[in-house]
């Protein structure tokens, strides 16, 4: 660490705004895998996350007379919580349960959707005015936008919803 | 805009400077309130931004991002030196759970986003569906078998905001309704207001 504390004034600003946005995204990050439940993963990013935050920290607080350093703190923090957030977004690890309601087009959508190499599971419901189909359709996260593409190209009106799940036995994902 | 940027640097420089200074200043007895208030407001930041963090609302999550670290770096951080009173440790721990209670309260109160509600009742399923649709909410209704004969499966989205009002109505037609609520995400079009 002597580097850091030793490195020119002017520049252990951006050195403290670069760490915070490192150690924020691992840290974000960690955040969710903890609540899809990835250990190993959760794991690994708060040891790094931790570790990055304790180099950071100390930086700034045996710098405290320059405020730059003190602001870069704090937008670091800001910023790396949402470059987490995109990052996560871009990795969509995980699986999504996508629930498709649509009148009159349903067998239609779930054959599209089987043609795609997704799995749907058809039941029929019924709405206000009449007969609807509803159909469960459990996809990787990152297929989400790709079927919810298919969907309404065949029925603008469907009603799409979307949640996380977490797979326990079986069923058919797309390899 | 420089200038006033220069203001705001200024101004948190000058309570950097004066952290040590100012914990220095309390007396004994009103520190370890002072260090329970800060670190609640803190840790109430903290929980409200990772529900948004969660919910994917990038903004929030900045703007929530930024005053959670000015307020450790510029207030909090000064208490650390000062864990060595048992009371003042005490006080720490002690807004660290409350921050993170009063974070959850907050986020139930303005519950943003949408929930998805099942509902299972055995005969009272017509009269649920129409208190539903009078409430303006798009219900859609399916049979299923339970152990006792048929009984009516609901599907229903709502605002988060109006789950539990929600409830209150479904259980006052018919108290044996099996109730259940999921976090949903909606993309595409629907009923819901």
């Amino acid at each position: 660490m002597p580097d850091l504390f030793s490195a020119s004034p002017a520049l252990l600003p951006f050195i403290i705004f670069g760490l915070r946005v490192l150690d924020m995204s691992l840290d974000t990050m960690r955040v969710l895998f903890v609540i899809r439940g990835r250990r190993p993963l959760a794991w690994i990013f708060g040891f790094f996350q931790s570790l990055i935050w304790v180099v950071a920290i100390t930086t700034v607080l045996s710098n405290m007379t320059n405020p730059w350093n003190l602001v870069a703190y704090a937008t670091g923090f800001a910023t790396g919580n949402v470059v987490g957030m995109w990052i996560e977004e871009r990795l969509a690890i995980g699986h999504g349960h996508m629930r498709i309601m649509s009148t009159g087009r349903g067998s239609m959508i779930a054959e599209s959707i089987r043609n795609a190499g997704y799995a749907a599971t058809e039941l029929s419901g019924r709405g206000r005015d009449g007969t609807v189909a509803v159909i469960n359709c459990s996809v990787r996260r990152r297929d989400i936008e790709r079927v919810r593409r298919q969907v309404n190209s065949i029925d603008p009106d469907a009603f799409i919803t979307v949640q996380e799940i977490r797979p326990l036995n079986r069923g058919f994902w797309r390899a | 805009m420089e200038s006033l940027i220069r203001v705001l640097v200024d101004w948190i420089g000058s309570i950097g400077r004066s952290n040590a200074l100012l914990w220095a200043n309390w007396t004994a007895g009103t520190l370890p309130l002072a260090i329970f208030l800060l670190r609640a407001t803190d840790q109430t930041i903290s929980t409200v931004r990772m529900f948004v963090t969660s919910q994917g609302r990038r903004g929030a999550a900045w703007l929530l991002g930024l005053l959670q670290a000015l307020l450790f770096i510029g207030a909090i951080s000064g208490i650390l030196g000062q864990l060595t009173n048992p009371w003042n440790l005490v006080a720490y721990a002690a807004g660290y759970g409350a921050g993170s209670v009063l974070g959850i309260t907050i986020d139930n109160f303005l519950a943003p986003g949408h929930a998805f509600l099942r509902v299972v009742s055995q005969g009272q399923g017509p009269l649920l569906v129409s208190a539903l649709r009078d409430a303006g909410r798009g219900v859609t209704e399916m049979p299923g078998k339970g152990l006792e004969g048929t009984v009516s499966v609901l599907l229903c989205a709502i605002p988060r905001r109006e789950v539990v009002p929600t409830r209150t109505t479904l259980l006052a037609i018919d108290p044996n309704a099996f109730v259940t609520v999921e976090q949903i995400r909606v993309l595409d079009g629907g009923w819901v207001l």
